[in-house]
């Protein structure tokens, strides 16, 4: 569509931030600006995150960033404990190969559970 | 969205935003591919994260629409208070620009003339119109005029021409 090469200077699309935040079925109507914010807070989380792994993976002599390096971090900051679900199921899976020894993929099964955004609470407690 | 690909449930950051930001904060480091789908999922449940504290506040206030304040607070409240400022500054550059917006299209309304005085115009133009289609019609006519006087008055003296010429034959033949 031309003209929408637009205005936002934000890294991840505000469209399908949109899309994801209505896939709970709470969440009603939201302002323009908001998917654009949340799109900077995501980016700003995202640097915390890849920095604190990659200090692990460092401390580990390691020169490839896996998912039990990000696991451990995520176990480490209590800011990050709402992904402690998600990475469970997502090491849980990656240490399970089969008899050919390749590994699953790990990420469709993820995918069918129940996010943990549900068990918000849990977090706030 | 152009593409229709995947259905609803597939829902996540596109990977290659994911991998441009991966290559930015971690220049000189590879990263697994599965610790990458890690990433992608991990934004998805934070958003779900901050929407669903964003709209518990929401539905706490008067409000039926999620406002940035109230992302903001969720930010506060879920242990995020270190993004306010950052989010806070995009927050700014967003009303900037829709102010901005408000004003170019109230400035084209403003350009575009009131529907009175585009008639008021359009009844100007006709009258111009009228008024140089009868000039140009009563000129033509003068000039016809004018040709038709000439012809008559060549007429005239071309018959009156001949007229002398032919009696002085008639002279000529009586004598013979």
């Amino acid at each position: 569509m031309p003209g929408n090469k637009r205005r936002f200077n934000v890294r991840f699309p505000p469209s399908r931030i949109k899309k994801i935040m209505q896939k709970d079925t709470e969440v009603g109507r939201i302002a323009m600006a908001v998917p654009v914010i949340i799109s900077r807070a995501l980016e700003m989380f995202l640097k915390s995150l890849l920095t604190k792994t990659c200090v692990i993976t460092q401390s580990k002599l390691s020169t490839v960033m896996s998912v039990a390096h990000m696991k451990q971090c995520i176990e480490s900051e209590k800011l990050f404990y709402f992904l402690k679900e998600l990475t469970e199921r997502a090491t849980t899976t990656a240490a399970q190969r089969d008899n050919r020894g390749m590994r699953p993929n790990n990420m469709t099964f993820l995918l069918k559970k129940p996010l943990m955004w549900m068990k918000r609470s849990r977090h706030r407690g | 969205m152009a593409s229709s690909s995947g259905n609803d449930d597939d829902l996540t950051i596109p990977r290659a935003a994911i991998n441009k930001m991966i290559k930015e904060t971690l220049p000189n480091v590879r990263v697994a591919n599965d610790a990458r789908e890690l990433v992608v999922n991990c934004c998805t449940e934070f958003i779900h994260l901050i929407s669903s504290e964003a709209n518990e506040i929401c539905n706490k206030s008067d409000k039926k629409t999620i406002s940035p304040e109230h992302v903001i607070n969720a930010l506060e409240s879920l242990g995020f208070a270190s993004y306010i400022t950052e989010v806070k500054d995009v927050l700014q550059e967003c009303k900037t620009v829709a102010l901005k917006r408000r004003k170019a299209s109230s400035r084209l309304e403003n350009l575009g003339i009131p529907e009175e005085e585009l008639l008021r115009q359009q009844q100007e133009l006709f009258a111009k119109a009228r008024q140089q289609q009868a000039e140009l019609a009563q000129q033509e006519w003068m000039q016809m005029q004018h040709a038709a006087q000439q012809a008559q008055m060549a007429a005239a003296s071309a018959s009156a021409a001949q007229q002398a010429s032919s009696s002085q034959d008639e002279d000529e033949e009586d004598d013979m």
